[in-house]
């Protein structure tokens, strides 16, 4: 019981601090290492107001989350015979190669620079690549919701379609990476040789996100005037989702995405989500909500903060470059912190990683990177609007630079 | 296949989708077996798998059920038995209590809907019509269960050759079990067939008023049993202070917790299912520390906020948006917990004292509305409706387990889950049939606030 109300009390929290808007977008730049911070403070590492047990048996309901939130970024997918998909496609594919590309160089730099602060040693360039793909997908992969609803304020043109494309399926990489979570279960880059035993646990979770896909189909969640009939069923499936996934010791993340994804292979995605908002009343509460319960989890440690300046680094410098590429094929200018913010999944999808790998050296190194990663994104961002803003001067409204006010702004 | 409101489907759908839905828990089935067994060493993994289980087989027996033309809640307790620990085994002991944890989720928002549900013009027409039911139910119910009992007592293992005294004091105990009804059934019956009319009203009145009559009556029941079978103990009111005392404090916190969630509702428009789960838990903890009854508090307070406020609508509507799953996983929880083996041991005397029980019942009831001057539908098929005995029951005879000494309360219990267990299926059925045989089902319009459950 005393979990269950830490656990509302934090989603009630979240649920204060995530509201929309243009003023709200410009502070919840902010929210991210504000609840990430939150948790570390409760947690038995910082003032210690959680008692480990507590934090244990909250657990549960993070898988559940984890899955739920994976389960509502498949169903966003677009089918290919969406309008624009091709060239959306293109363009998601530019952005990913950027993004993960920019991560992945930056923390390989310092990989091989510094072998001795990160718990996997002296190792080789290849297996440091299997290594730091997945955080480098991870952040690098995701751009969020927030540049989607940013980018819905922009005037209609195919600029804006293309960045809505973007936005709507750059977690695809960061959920499909943690079929690669078995690879890395045995603590390091030696492990990418075990082979067969990791290669039938990833079949584990493709199977079983294909299987739940089929038993939500068959339980009628597609059909059309029963979206809300189906959300309980979903719901159901995504508790079923977790509990396998923890059973057979694999990121609950992976599967519940499959499984939406099949869903919204079918047609049934956008049904189900309810409409333009993309399902935003559905996700946003527990996405949030999530982000404390991240920080009970965080180890402190310098290599996570040096991997996390890193992979922030990378980001930073993938976006930039596609911020110059869309600007010059748009001849539209493309503020680069509108690209920015925070990868709203990365932390949960890490949360994943995290819960599927036994605790320790390397499973803290990765996870608290990606945190860091994504907390240094969001306070940058948000030191730079406030800069901006101050020099617009402060009697002027709050908002996202780049944004126009619209009507019901506000915090 | 939950209970939301759904384009109509022809026969020949429903059961194709019946149909389809078992073949989807069958496919979960399947996906559990293929599980390699020492991952059930998972600890809350294998507990995570139960409870998104027993959700969609409880949406799927409600269905099933729905086909049937019996009341979906009995689809959701079949499905609980079918898949609990004592039917196939597919969750066990642990992962069933774990799922315990919906349960203050789910009493709260039956309890919220239940106050909110009575209007004072209500009170006021039917107070006569409930004083004197609740009274004939007191005194034909009580002393005729604890007779039958007593006579039955040399057909029990646990009461064969003791004291009389002994056999008048469980008996005393047993009559104050078989008073308790189901409120939490009788909301979901309601919901589910969005009934309006005497009937309903004269059902939800009486699973609202017993749930408070059932403390005291067993309260002096238990004091009773004590002055029988302990030498030397005696009866004094300090006894009843206590449960005074009690009573009187939730009514106290009800209200006031009435009056600040008709003062939320009334400031905030957002979240306000958040609102509702917070409420449902933090008051829910509140009261287990300070010893009130949390259903009689939860119903006060949905009664302060229909009646006090303009809020009553927001409540009803928000507590019936979240109802729907948190009511599947209670009563299928509540369904796994059957023990069918003792059912199986022991079911000729379950079946003759939920019998006696039924029968008593009527007569009671048929008294009662003979003094009030109930109206035709009332006197004709109100008994139909205090049949259901589920959680509120179970708990007492947890509690008159602990309670009686000598390995007595070990019996007891195991009969009163058996008969519990009977009423538990048999009540839900005889309901929903006088609801539908009464005119009242589908009559709640939209200004009524939607159901509860399905």
């Amino acid at each position: 019981m005393n979990a269950i109300l830490v656990l509302l009390a934090l989603l009630s929290l979240a649920t204060l601090a995530g509201r929309r808007g243009g003023t709200a977008a410009f502070l919840s730049a902010a929210t991210t290492p504000l609840l990430v911070a939150l948790g570390v403070g409760l947690s038995p590492h910082g003032l210690g107001f959680l008692l480990p047990s507590m934090a244990a048996a909250l657990l549960p309901a993070l898988h559940v989350a984890v899955a739920w939130l994976a389960l509502l970024v498949g169903l966003r997918v677009s089918p290919p015979w969406t309008p624009g998909f091709v060239r959306g496609t293109g363009w998601l594919l530019l952005s990913l190669v950027l993004g993960v590309a920019g991560a992945l160089l930056t923390t390989m730099a310092l990989a091989v620079a510094a072998p001795g602060w990160f718990p996997w040693g002296r190792t080789g360039v290849a297996q440091l690549l299997g290594l730091l793909w997945v955080p480098a997908c991870l952040v690098g992969g995701t751009a969020s919701r927030t540049v989607a609803a940013l980018v819905d304020r922009w005037p209609p043109g195919a600029l804006r379609e293309r960045l809505h494309f973007v936005a709507r399926h750059d977690d695809v990489l960061a959920a499909l990476a943690l079929l690669w979570t078995p690879w890395l279960g045995a603590q390091g880059p030696a492990a990418g040789t075990t082979g067969a035993a990791n290669a039938s646990n990833t079949v584990v979770v493709v199977a079983s996100g294909l299987g739940l896909a089929a038993a939500a189909l068959i339980l009628g969640v597609s059909r059309p005037g029963r979206e809300k009939a189906a959300r309980p069923v979903l719901a159901a499936l995504c508790v079923v989702a977790a509990g396998v996934s923890v059973m057979a010791g694999q990121p609950e993340g992976a599967t519940a995405y499959i499984m939406g994804g099949v869903l919204a292979l079918s047609g049934a995605g956008q049904r189900i989500l309810g409409g333009s908002s993309g399902g935003d009343a559905l996700d946003r509460p527990v996405r949030l909500a999530v982000l404390p319960l991240a920080g009970l989890l965080w180890t402190p440690s310098w290599p996570a903060v040096a991997l996390g300046a890193a992979l922030a680094l990378g980001r930073l410098g993938g976006r930039t470059v596609l911020a110059v590429l869309l600007a010059r094929a748009f001849r539209q200018a493309v503020p680069v912190t509108v690209l920015l913010p925070s990868a709203g999944l990365a932390v949960p999808l890490a949360v994943s990683l995290r819960l599927a790998l036994p605790p320790g050296g390397l499973t803290d190194v990765l996870f608290a990177g990606v945190v860091v990663a994504v907390c240094l994104t969001d306070l940058g961002v948000f030191a730079w609007n406030f800069g901006a803003w101050m020099r617009r001067g402060p009697a002027r409204p709050i908002t996202f630079p780049g944004i126009p006010r619209v009507e019901g702004d506000g915090a | 296949m939950t209970g939301q409101p759904q384009p109509a489907a022809g026969l020949g759908g429903r059961l194709l989708e019946t149909a389809l839905g078992v073949l989807g828990v069958g496919l979960m089935v399947t996906l559990a077996a293929l599980l390699p067994p020492e991952t059930r060493t998972h600890g809350h993994g294998q507990s995570l798998f139960a409870l998104g289980f027993l959700l969609v087989a409880g949406l799927v027996g409600g269905q099933v059920a729905s086909v049937l033309k019996l009341p979906r809640l009995t689809g959701y307790l079949l499905a609980g038995v079918l898949f609990g620990p004592h039917g196939l085994g597919l969750l066990g002991h642990r992962e069933v209590k774990t799922l315990e944890l919906i349960n203050a989720l789910a009493l709260a928002l039956i309890a919220l809907q239940a106050g909110a549900e009575f209007t004072m013009e209500m009170l006021r027409a039917g107070w006569k019509s409930l004083a004197w039911a609740s009274l004939t139910q007191l005194v034909v119910l009580v002393p005729g269960m604890a007779l039958g009992f007593w006579l039955a007592r040399d057909s029990l293992d646990f009461l064969r050759d003791t004291p009389w005294q002994v056999g008048v004091g469980v008996a005393l105990v047993w009559a104050a079990i078989a008073v308790s009804k189901s409120p939490a059934a009788t909301l979901a019956v309601v919901g589910e067939t969005r009934a309006r009319g005497p009937l309903t009203s004269y059902a939800m009145g009486m699973v609202v008023v017993f749930d408070v009559v059932v403390l005291v009556v067993f309260s002096v029941a238990l004091t009773g049993a004590r002055v029988l079978m302990e030498p030397g103990a005696s009866f004094t009111v300090a006894d009843l202070e206590a449960l005074g005392e009690e009573l009187v404090a939730s009514v106290a916190a009800g209200t006031t917790l009435g009056l600040l969630v008709a003062a939320w509702l009334w400031l905030v428009k957002r979240e306000r299912l958040l609102f509702v789960v917070v409420l449902a838990y933090g008051v829910t903890a509140f009261c287990r520390y300070f010893h009130y009854d949390t259903l009689l508090v939860f119903v006060i307070a949905g009664f302060i906020v229909q009646n006090l406020s303009r809020q009553g609508p927001a409540l009803t509507h928000t507590v019936a948006e979240m109802s729907s799953a948190v009511m599947v996983v209670f009563f299928a929880t509540a369904g796994a917990h059957l023990d069918i083996d003792v059912l199986r041991t022991g079911w000729k005397m379950a079946l003759l004292m939920a019998g006696l029980r039924v029968a008593l019942t009527y007569v009671a009831c048929k008294a009662g509305h003979r003094l009030a001057r109930d109206g035709e539908v009332v006197n004709r098929m109100g008994w139909n409706s205090l049949v259901s005995q589920a959680g509120v029951t179970i708990g007492l005879v947890t509690l008159a387990a602990e309670k009686l000494p000598n390995g007595l309360g070990t019996g007891l219990a195991a009969l009163g889950i058996a008969v519990v267990g009977i009423n538990e299926i048999v009540g839900p059925v005889l309901f929903k049939s006088a609801l539908g045989r009464a005119g009242e089902v589908g009559r709640a319009t939209p200004g009524d606030g939607p159901p509860v459950a399905h």
